[in-house]
């Protein structure tokens, strides 16, 4: 059997499986920049008991496995009496689908909120205090001063963790999600030809990452590329 | 009746109750209520349960323990592997000859594009198609060196590109010869300048042994999923194995902060 052949007899199996590997890490790439962005906001105004809380929750999910995060939520919440699946407008998302991208969610998010926290923190304090002397409130000065500026510095690292991302998704196939690397286990479970099938994994990985990395490298030299090399951003890489 | 801000901030705001609905005041009883929340929601029925029990005893620690070694050896042989790795990768993608930095830059950004969950599974399932057997520790540190390597030499890339022009001129004009101008002058600076992030790329690496697990390695979270499986008690076992992780992981974090703010002072 050739390369070709193990890959188009099972297509529907490996096609599947990007399609769902896209869809998560869809998902969750917006859950983790709302979970990001709302921990960020709190780490940088200044609120005593709010502040601790996002610190443990940053600190804790960077410090800690992915893995050991998936297992602990996919195992842990029926547990704890918690089941997540639901149908929304026709569409069936099961166990593993919303752990799965609320753990890759809620893993990302600590990483977007230190990005989007240090670029806020590396808008001059002038700037801010400009905005609340011209009578702007807290939420008009983020809005309107601090955070436009801070969205050209902080793409490029977002998009490095959009690519961590996805290939993060990969972990969850320990907890059962039909994602592509699940899906190739199947494949080679009912071939044997295991070097053909994660040969394939590879190139479908690829196929996502390398363009996303291209586009992102084009960009980032388009956003200011002197500031954007300059600022040292904390936990850009996972 | 609108409530007008003069000064101060003002997120959730009533004049009428300054003392009692400041904002600080709302906020921190959010904050410590959700703290309050979550131990509230994992320990308390785990306390209840008798489920800690396990942990009263030696032998589940000996056994997580002897985990959490294989875990700390293979980030301790990784690292060391990717940083030697790493160094001639990021020299060859700087070479001048094309035969040399071609191959090393379609490996860089061949492997960062991959997960390293799907490396380590590749290293495992391939290398013994070309006849290299080996146990599966072995095969867990070949596929985090490749990972870690290709990461690592675009930390040290970067390193060695921010050492200025004048130390190499000026090392030249001593006559030193190229290899020692590397060797003595520029490597030396761009690993203390890389230092934080090298470090902060072992914190990822120490998290990424953990994906020996699906290799069957007996590192820290195959022998917390055993460990649950066997007794049942998913959450208590997740918390210390997560814990564990934390305390290793958190210290290496300030050091890299330690050293990221010794470097530019």
């Amino acid at each position: 059997m050739s390369f070709g052949k193990v890959i188009f007899d099972n297509w529907d199996l490996f096609w599947g499986g990007f399609l769902t590997t896209i869809w998560v890490s869809l998902c969750a790439s917006g859950l983790a920049l709302l979970i990001g962005s709302v921990v960020a906001v709190v780490r940088v105004t200044p609120s005593g008991g709010l502040k601790v809380a996002a610190i443990t929750y940053t600190e804790f999910f960077r410090n800690t496995p992915f893995l050991v995060q998936a297992l602990a939520l996919y195992f842990g919440l029926p547990k704890l009496g918690i089941r997540l699946q639901f149908h929304l407008f026709g569409l069936e998302f099961d166990q593993p689908f919303v752990v799965g991208t609320l753990a890759l969610a809620l893993y990302t998010g600590a990483y977007v909120a230190e990005v989007i926290r240090s670029g806020l923190l590396s808008i001059p304090v002038g700037q801010t205090e400009a905005a609340r002397s011209l009578g702007l409130s807290l939420v008009q000065t983020l809005y309107l001063v601090t955070l436009p500026q801070a969205v050209r510095l902080v793409i490029p690292p977002l998009g490095n963790l959009l690519i961590a991302l996805i290939k993060n998704s990969s972990i969850l196939a320990s907890i059962s999600l039909g994602e592509l690397m699940f899906q190739a286990s199947l494949v080679n479970n009912r071939t044997f030809r295991t070097f053909e099938v994660f040969t394939a994994v590879i190139l479908f990985y690829l196929l996502l990452t390398l363009p996303l990395g291209w586009l992102l490298a084009r960009l980032e030299a388009k956003l200011n590329p002197l500031l954007a090399t300059k600022l040292r951003l904390k936990g850009a890489s996972l | 009746m609108p409530v007008k801000e003069t000064t101060g901030g003002g997120l959730i705001l009533s004049r009428r109750y300054p003392d009692l609905l400041s904002r600080k005041f709302i906020f921190n009883a959010i904050g410590w209520g959700l703290l309050l929340l979550l131990i509230w929601w994992i320990a308390v029925p785990a306390i209840n349960e008798g489920n800690w029990q396990a942990f009263s005893e030696w032998t589940t620690w000996r056994f997580l323990l002897d985990g959490l070694w294989v875990t700390v050896q293979a980030a301790f042989y990784s690292i060391i592997f990717s940083m030697i790795l790493g160094v001639i990768f990021a020299l060859g993608r700087l070479s001048t000859r094309k035969v040399v930095s071609i191959p090393s830059v379609i490996y860089v950004e061949l492997v960062r594009a991959l997960p390293s969950y799907l490396i380590i599974f590749y290293a495992y399932i391939g290398l013994p198609k070309l006849g290299i057997k080996l146990e599966a520790f072995w095969f867990a540190v070949i596929g985090l060196t490749i990972y870690t390597s290709a990461i690592l030499a675009e930390v040290v890339r970067a390193g060695i590109l921010s050492v200025e022009k004048g130390q190499l001129e000026a090392a030249y004009s001593l006559g030193l010869s190229s290899v020692h101008t590397l060797a003595f002058i520029v490597l030396p600076q761009a690993l203390r300048r890389m230092a934080p992030a090298i470090v902060s790329q072992l914190i990822t690496l120490t998290k990424d042994t953990s994906l020996g697990y699906i290799i069957a390695l007996q590192e820290l979270t195959r022998k917390g999923q055993q460990l649950f499986q066997f007794n049942g008690t998913i959450l208590e076992t997740m918390l210390v194995i997560g814990m564990i992780y934390f305390v290793i992981c958190y210290t290496l974090a300030l050091i890299s902060g330690k050293l990221e703010t010794r470097g530019v002072s």
